[in-house]
């Protein structure tokens, strides 16, 4: 790529008065980030001084490209201690040793015995919800969040009580990332009440011997990685594998109420459910967006981003890119992804929990296939209301069991 | 949403879960496993050659070929190597995979058919004796002359070997290397002649030395079965060895068949990262300096595959014996 060859193409950002944190813009953030990546690969937002790259294409080259897109710095960045600089703040060689030892704890050998385990207690609480027969429930709270909280802090061998605190602290965690307001202030408060049982589950002394947070104390001791980063590291699992994997399997319940011919199709074709899953969060993301910073000036899909800029990823709005997916909006189990959504991020920093999310939520979907005939929606599904996180915290449905064979 | 813009899912896609009905040692690197329909339904029907693909929990598909009676439809019968570079797959079936387990399955599969032949020559190493087991038999049916070269290891490494050479008394000729050494193969093979098919299982360097000797041979002779790659890219292109210079950590290393860049490296002591370990999450994503790349994932396009300048060293390998790294 030659400087001669693509300035005479290249142009200034689009100026955009796009306010993508008012509240209004958070009830409805598919049409309004749909909006902005009409417009062009890269708008400037004029109201904070940022830029947002909004499309498919554009926003998969800056993640792959990080010595241009840095990620030690990014837009409303103030250090917190909702948001650890370990792994989501650093670039290679740092991000490297935090990574490697985060992808370690989540290896093939960790995956397999969680498997076993996410599996028995997916098809009980599945049994137990249809065990008087059709059950009307929230996806939600009855469903999503009784899965996760009981399966995946249990791996980590975190106490039974004050779980539910996870939500809360993630919760912040998803909305550090944006301009100071009320919602903001509302969310870092109820965040706070969760800091300290964080803190105290996530000290080394707590850790059960074996365990996720072993594991990563151990390597400490090896000198793979510090101490401190090692804690920083489980309170990033903290932060990132709670109210995540909660919101997407709530979206996916949704997406398959609402398309009761998909439930059928998956149904019919069991074998269709690891796509199923990346089709609900290529739809649904979890997360809205990401940060990068310029490292000098560049030219992204024609536009000119200068040196030093402060850029949103704009990720969910990409994964409904009509230039990369055909009729972006439907949901179909059998969709060709081509391998690839942006949900998970892309590149060095993909979602450091990738395949455990990923074995929660097949799991939990291959036991609701096995078990339920019907997924019917009984009221208004309701979107939470987040800077960065996106997710439904109702979705009220019928569950109507399989006869079963 | 219409039919009209409903995908078509492709056969490949399509699994069942078949549970393991036993699994017993055949050697002591190998676990039989015989798994079945969980309802006692008949199993889709395959020829000799064909193998079937696990999708195991962690997420990694393994392709295993298959080791019993073609007509018998009632079971799919497996031979496992626990192969110590395994990173999950063999390990798992043998560590982790109990009796009554339920196991996601595709297929069966089949590139490598038996073809029509007055005479086989079938050559077998360690775990490559697997897919010979059904064409002996159907060799036999066939009326043909045939016989079979078994190497490994030593006869403890070796499974099945007792139960072929009861079966055939004669035409099974054993080759442990601790006891006979590495068989001269163009003396097993004899000289060039028409009306002979030579098939053959085993590791990369097996293969090539049969690809070499039977260069001198009527074309369509030969035919190979590779250990399967673990994406279909991969199958495409065989799979050699060559090195990989990490410019970073100063560290020269080979990259045999079968492994990649990012498994050698990782066990190096190389700080690299890594997720899909299937060319399509973009974690692994590694400079070149010199040398050139053989790409096999699905995230670069084809200029800058043809740019070789980056590269997923997950699965991606070398075409240039040399190859470094910005690592």
């Amino acid at each position: 790529m030659t400087e001669t060859n693509i300035l005479p193409e290249v142009i200034e950002a689009p100026v955009s008065g796009y306010d993508a944190f008012s509240l209004e813009t958070l009830q409805d953030v598919h049409t309004f980030d749909g909006e902005q990546r009409e417009i062009a690969p890269v708008v400037y937002m004029e109201k904070y001084g940022y830029y947002a790259i909004t499309r498919y294409a554009e926003i998969q080259k800056a993640l792959r490209d990080w010595r241009t897109f840095s990620s030690t710095d990014r837009p409303f960045y103030a250090p917190s201690a909702f948001r650890p600089r370990t792994l989501i703040l650093e670039d290679p060689p740092e991000h490297t040793a935090s990574k490697a030892a985060v992808f370690k704890v989540f290896d093939a050998e960790n995956l397999a015995k969680m498997s076993t385990y996410f599996k028995a207690e997916a098809e009980r609480l599945i049994d137990n919800l249809l065990a008087d027969g059709p059950a009307e429930i929230n996806a939600y709270t009855d469903l999503s969040v009784k899965y996760v909280l009981k399966v995946f802090p249990d791996v980590l061998g975190l106490p039974e009580e004050g779980r539910e605190l996870l939500l809360k602290f993630g919760d912040a965690v998803f909305n550090v990332f944006g301009p100071p307001s009320d919602l903001q202030a509302a969310k870092l408060a109820s965040g706070t009440e969760a800091m300290e049982w964080v803190e105290s589950n996530t000290a080394r002394d707590v850790q059960a011997d074996g365990g996720i947070g072993w594991q990563l104390y151990s390597m400490a001791d090896e000198g793979k990685i510090s101490e401190h980063t090692a804690q920083q590291i489980l309170k990033s699992i903290f932060a990132a594998g709670f109210d995540t994997t909660t919101a997407s399997i709530a979206s996916m319940i949704r997406a398959f109420a609402d398309n009761p011919g998909e439930w059928q199709k998956l149904r019919e074709n069991p074998g269709l459910v690891d796509n199923a899953w990346e089709e609900a969060i290529r739809l649904y993301p979890a997360s809205r967006y990401g940060g990068r910073w310029a490292t000098k000036e560049t030219v992204l899909g024609g536009v000119r981003i200068p040196e030093g800029a402060k850029i949103l990823t704009m990720w969910l709005g990409a994964g409904r890119d009509p230039r990369q997916y055909d009729a972006p909006d439907e949901f179909h189990v059998d969709r060709d992804l081509k391998n690839a959504h942006l949900s998970f991020g892309f590149g060095i920093h993909t979602c450091a929990g990738n395949q455990v999310a990923r074995l929660e939520a097949r799991t939990l979907l291959r036991a609701m296939v096995e078990r339920i005939e019907k997924i019917e929606l009984t009221g208004e599904p309701r979107k939470t209301v987040n800077y960065q996180a996106f997710g439904h915290d109702h979705v009220p449905v019928r569950l109507t069991p399989a006869v079963s064979a | 949403m219409t039919s009209e813009t409903m995908l078509r899912t492709p056969a490949t896609l399509t699994r069942q879960p078949l549970q393991v009905r036993s699994k017993r040692s055949a050697s002591d690197c190998v676990v039989e496993l015989e798994l079945v329909h969980p309802d006692g339904a008949a199993l889709p029907g395959w020829q000799p050659g064909a193998h079937i693909e696990l999708h195991l929990p962690s997420g990694l598909s393994r392709q295993y070929s298959l080791c019993g009676n073609p007509d018998d439809n009632s079971s799919y019968r497996l031979g496992i190597l626990n192969d110590p570079t395994s990173r999950g797959g063999s390990s798992y079936v043998h560590t982790g995979l109990a009796e009554d387990d339920n196991l996601e399955v595709s297929g069966p599969r089949n590139n490598f058919e038996l073809v029509e032949s007055p005479e086989y020559h079938f050559l077998a190493a360690g775990i490559g004796v697997t897919p010979m087991m059904p064409m002996l038999d159907e060799a036999e049916r066939r009326g043909a002359r045939w016989k079979l070269t078994y190497m490994g290891r030593s006869r403890s490494s070796m499974a099945f070997w007792q139960e072929l050479a009861a079966k055939y008394p004669g035409k099974i000729d054993i080759h442990p290397d601790d006891e006979f050494g590495f068989p001269d193969l163009g003396a097993l093979l004899g000289k060039p002649r028409d009306g002979v098919k030579v098939y053959a299982c085993g590791p990369e360097g097996l293969l090539r030395a049969l690809e070499g000797i039977c260069a001198g041979w009527p074309a369509g002779t030969l035919h190979l079965e590779r250990f399967a790659p673990k994406d279909p890219a991969a199958a495409m292109a065989p799979a050699i060895s060559f090195r990989v210079k990490l410019a970073l950590s100063g560290m020269e290393l080979e990259v045999p068949p079968g492994r990649s860049i990012v498994e050698v490296a990782e066990e190096a002591g190389a700080p690299v990262i890594f997720s899909c370990m299937e060319g399509t999450c973009g974690t692994c994503e590694t400079r070149i300096l010199s040398g050139e790349a053989d790409h096999r994932d699905s995230v670069l396009s084809d200029e800058e595959k043809a740019a070789n300048e980056m590269m997923m060293i997950c699965v991606s390998r070398s075409k240039s014996d040399v190859l470094e790294l910005e690592l």
